[in-house]
């Protein structure tokens, strides 16, 4: 039991708590505050304040207070999307990162289900999701030692810059298990059927109002519904992919194989489905920064007149 | 007895911070951090494995459901003054998204009364015509790509761009509002694309 124990605490430091570089906590800094920027400036959240009453109907007191939504101010929503605009610029360039990244991830608590909420207080297909988590997560860590204005960053790695990096990752894991999950607990091992894959490929194909044009689009969805094993495999090794993707974070060997097949699932549900993951950048904060910036000054050294600048 | 989505996040911030706070220079207060990582884990899991939104702890639910047979669709249809039918750009709705009306319209729209339906029917017309003619005279508003243009965020469904400013755009103005819902098997258009029941479950005309 004891040693049961020890192990536990073993793999719980190894994961949490190993010398980590502040180079890849400061890059997962700017790669969440781009994303939420980029995410931002291309839809018109405020607007939304301006609906009038009959959207407002069904939505609770509570799912209003839980955001501090107040219907009918489109202009202090767009003050307020603008500050958030300056906040996740603040927090890229590593200009007061920490409460750049805390004032912008309140921020997008509140500016994020003006999305959906009148009609589903949880926009979490939109794009905002894990920016939040993990803009509040790194607001509580030292992302500001490297990737910052006016700063070199320290060269020691150390336990402080893994636990919040690691949590970012596994908001995202979430993302990936939780999706192979629920398909079996909602539905359970019938979902795997491909008959049940086939309708999902020919609905996505059918309906004009949900679908990309063009000629990489709506091919690829029936082609692949029309043939029985690709149907299985879509299914079988799609939900497995997702449950074993939370391996990527024990292993960095298993995040050569997840990560790259994450973004080919993509792709393909791009294709097939015209779904568009908005999460998929994000994938990169399982990027080892650090060993690819040590790797390119070990090839420079080893370029002939470069070693002298270096000595 | 149901709790408030909203207190367990705020149980996260409450315990973020103190982790935050506890830390005195380089050395982290380990127990803080450990307390705010265990619910943290605990949290997401929760609301994952029960199937529970706790936004922005997501239970990520895709695609987790079976196709209905047979599977039913609203669609919204401009009409002119002479009564004929027009499609409507997705990027007409704006500020609204397309994929939002939808969920609001499926969800709340038969409930109100027909007073309120008029009233928003009333609203959505002005919004579209408002659209049709900026987009008819060249000159669109843009909601959702005018500050990144191409490089705008895509949506998370992908709609058809049924409009082309100052080139493809209906004509004459739009007067009317019909709602269809629209039903079929996936299997028998599959076979035959024209098996499609189409309803019409609500019409406004402007006064």
């Amino acid at each position: 039991m004891k040693e049961i124990i020890q192990r536990g605490q073993q793999l719980w430091n190894r994961v949490f708590f190993a010398p980590a570089s502040a180079l890849n906590l400061a890059a997962a800094r700017v790669l969440f505050s781009v994303h939420a920027l980029w995410v931002l400036l291309s839809r018109d959240l405020p607007a939304t304040s301006s609906l009038p009453a009959e959207f407002w109907n069904n939505v609770s007191q509570g799912e209003l207070l839980r955001f501090l939504i107040f219907p009918g101010h489109p202009q202090l929503e767009y003050g307020l999307q603008w500050l958030a605009v300056v906040t996740l610029i603040g927090a890229a360039a590593g200009i007061m990162p920490r409460l750049c990244c805390i004032l912008s991830a309140l921020l997008l608590y509140h500016l994020a289900p003006l999305e959906t909420i009148f009609w589903t207080a949880s926009p979490y297909q939109r794009g905002f999701t894990i920016d939040v988590l993990a803009l509040f997560t790194l607001s509580l860590s030292p992302c500001g030692d490297a990737l910052r204005v006016g700063r070199t960053g320290p060269m020691e790695p150390s336990p402080i810059y893994c636990w919040p990096l690691r949590l970012t990752q596994v908001y995202l894991v979430h993302t990936y298990f939780f999706s192979g999950y629920s398909k079996l607990y909602r539905v359970g091992l019938s979902w795997l059927d491909p008959e049940n894959l086939r309708s999902w490929f020919l609905l996505f194909s059918q309906q004009d109002q949900v679908m990309r044009l063009g000629p990489l689009f709506n091919t690829v969805g029936p082609w692949i519904a029309d043939h029985w094993l690709l149907c299985l495999i879509a299914g079988g090794y799609g939900v497995l992919v997702n449950l074993c993707f939370v391996l990527v974070l024990f292993n960095s060997r298993a995040r050569w194989f997840f990560v790259p097949d994450a973004f080919f699932f993509h792709v393909l549900v791009f294709l097939g489905l015209s779904i568009f993951w908005l999460n998929t950048p994000q994938l990169l904060v399982f990027v080892n920064w650090q060993w690819l910036v040590d790797r390119r000054a070990a090839t420079l050294s080893l370029v002939p007149g470069r070693a002298d600048v270096r000595a | 007895m149901t709790v408030d989505p909203g207190l367990p996040v705020l149980g996260f911030a409450v315990l973020g911070l103190a982790a935050g706070l506890a830390r005195r220079g380089n050395v982290d207060h380990r127990p803080a951090v450990n307390i705010f990582i265990v619910y943290t884990l605990a949290l997401g899991l929760g609301a994952g494995l029960s199937q529970t939104e706790i936004w922005p702890f997501s239970a990520w639910p895709l695609v987790a459901g079976k196709v209905p047979v047979p599977v039913t669709h609203p669609r919204f249809l401009a009409v002119d003054a002479e009564g004929r039918e027009h499609e409507i750009d997705y990027r007409a709705w704006g500020p609204i998204e397309f994929d939002e009306l939808i969920g609001w319209e499926e969800k709340n729209f038969s409930r109100l009364d027909r007073g309120s339906q008029d009233r928003v029917a009333s609203y959505l017309l002005g919004i579209i015509e408002g659209a049709r003619q900026r987009w008819a005279a060249g000159d669109p508003v843009r909601h959702f790509d005018r500050y990144l243009g191409p490089f705008s965020a895509p949506l998370f469904l992908g709609h058809p761009a049924r409009w082309i400013a100052g080139v493809q755009v209906p004509e004459v103005p739009f007067v009317g509002l019909r709602l269809y819902k629209e039903s079929w098997s996936v299997e028998e258009r599959r076979r035959d694309p024209a098996r499609v029941e189409r309803k019409l479950v609500y019409e406004y005309r402007a006064p």
